[in-house]
């Protein structure tokens, strides 16, 4: 649930969402939406999956089950989906280091950026095995 | 033809009359029973429709209800966004817009609520037809059963009444025996027994007048007339 809006504006604003059972933040900033999960496209010999979300190819990186939701993230100009990071809440959270605060619960920062590069890295290294 | 006496005649006459008559009896039950069995049977047979017909729009339902499913999903994703928006313009400018979502999200979170409640009872219901289902199956099996057997029962009386015509010819033919008459007879001597009850009764109540009159009508029936048959 989101904060109390009279709070100072100190809270950060964003997304609480469930990743495996773990409670995680996505800064406002990063999220563009959230969509029903698409059909999921495999690339043939790279690892990648792809899916066509509103007209555009997007990269979706995997990151738990197929849950209720895509989370369209920007990461450098880019738009990749996250695909397992289910929504929990939306608005204003108080910051903690390295997250913030939900219900009492610490919600740690999900580094969307450092997803994307890891999803790479394993792609080239598959291209390297093989 | 063998002769008997009148007595053995006519008691011969009488219980071929009374198994003539038992037969037809047994042949018009047999028929009803026929009916009420094909009736039960046809309306065990429209039950089993009733509950096919009753699987179809339970699968339509789950389909709606799948379909109502996916569109609230879209709803609550739809408010996630529009709240995403609100935390975009800060907490002050997406206040409102942060409060209006949260409300509508609480609201389809309560359809939601209903209509899992909804698909619970579907799917029970659906359980329940099916139980009734399989208790109907044997049924029908039994009603189907029970006219067979009451059509072999009725093909059987239809063969002792046929048996039992055939032996009445030829106790007529043979012995002069004749259930009709030998039923008439029967019945005249019944009723005159009757009679002569009713004129003691009327004498022992002192109504000689009206025992009297009784006995010159009987005299009058009994006439010449009445006793050659014209």
């Amino acid at each position: 649930m989101p904060t109390d809006f009279s709070a100072p504006t100190a809270n950060r604003a964003g997304v609480v969402v469930r990743l495996r059972g773990e409670l995680r933040f996505l800064a406002a900033h990063l999220v563009r939406r959230f969509v029903p999960p698409p059909t999921l496209s495999d690339v043939a010999g790279t690892g990648l999956t792809m899916a066509l979300v509103d007209g555009q190819v997007l990269a979706i990186i995997p990151v738990g089950p197929r849950g209720s939701a895509l989370t369209v993230c920007e990461v450098g100009g880019e738009l990749v989906g996250l695909l397992g990071a289910d929504p929990e809440a939306v608005g204003f959270f108080e910051p903690l280091a390295g997250g913030v605060s939900f219900q009492g619960q610490p919600a740690p920062e999900l580094d969307v950026a450092e997803l994307v590069r890891a999803s790479a890295r394993g792609t080239f290294e598959q291209e390297a095995e093989a | 033809m063998t002769r008997i006496s009148d007595e053995e005649r006519q008691r011969l006459a009488e219980r071929l009359a009374d198994a003539l008559k038992a037969s037809t009896d047994a042949d018009q039950a047999s028929g009803q029973a026929q009916a009420q069995a094909a009736r039960q049977a046809a309306e065990i047979e429209g039950l089993l429709e009733g509950g096919e017909r009753l699987a179809l729009r339970g699968r339509d339902l789950r389909a709606s209800v799948q379909e109502l499913r996916d569109t609230l999903e879209r709803g609550r994703l739809s408010t996630l966004n529009a709240a995403l928006e609100g935390a975009r313009l800060g907490e002050v400018a997406g206040k409102a817009l942060m409060a209006m979502t949260d409300e509508v999200r609480s609201a389809l979170g309560r359809s939601a609520d209903v209509l899992d409640d909804h698909a619970t009872r579907v799917a029970e219901l659906e359980r329940e037809r099916e139980r009734l289902l399989l208790a109907l199956g044997p049924l029908a099996d039994a009603a189907r059963a029970v006219a067979a057997e009451i059509s072999r029962a009725a093909e059987r009386g239809h063969s002792q009444r046929d048996a039992l015509a055939e032996l009445s010819l030829e106790l007529r033919q043979q012995l002069g025996v004749d259930p009709e008459l030998g039923g008439l007879v029967a019945r005249a001597s019944r009723e005159a027994a009757e009679l002569l009850d009713t004129l003691a009764a009327l004498d022992a109540r002192g109504a000689h007048g009206e025992a009297r009159e009784l006995r010159a009508r009987i005299a009058a029936l009994a006439g010449p007339g009445s006793a050659d048959g014209s």
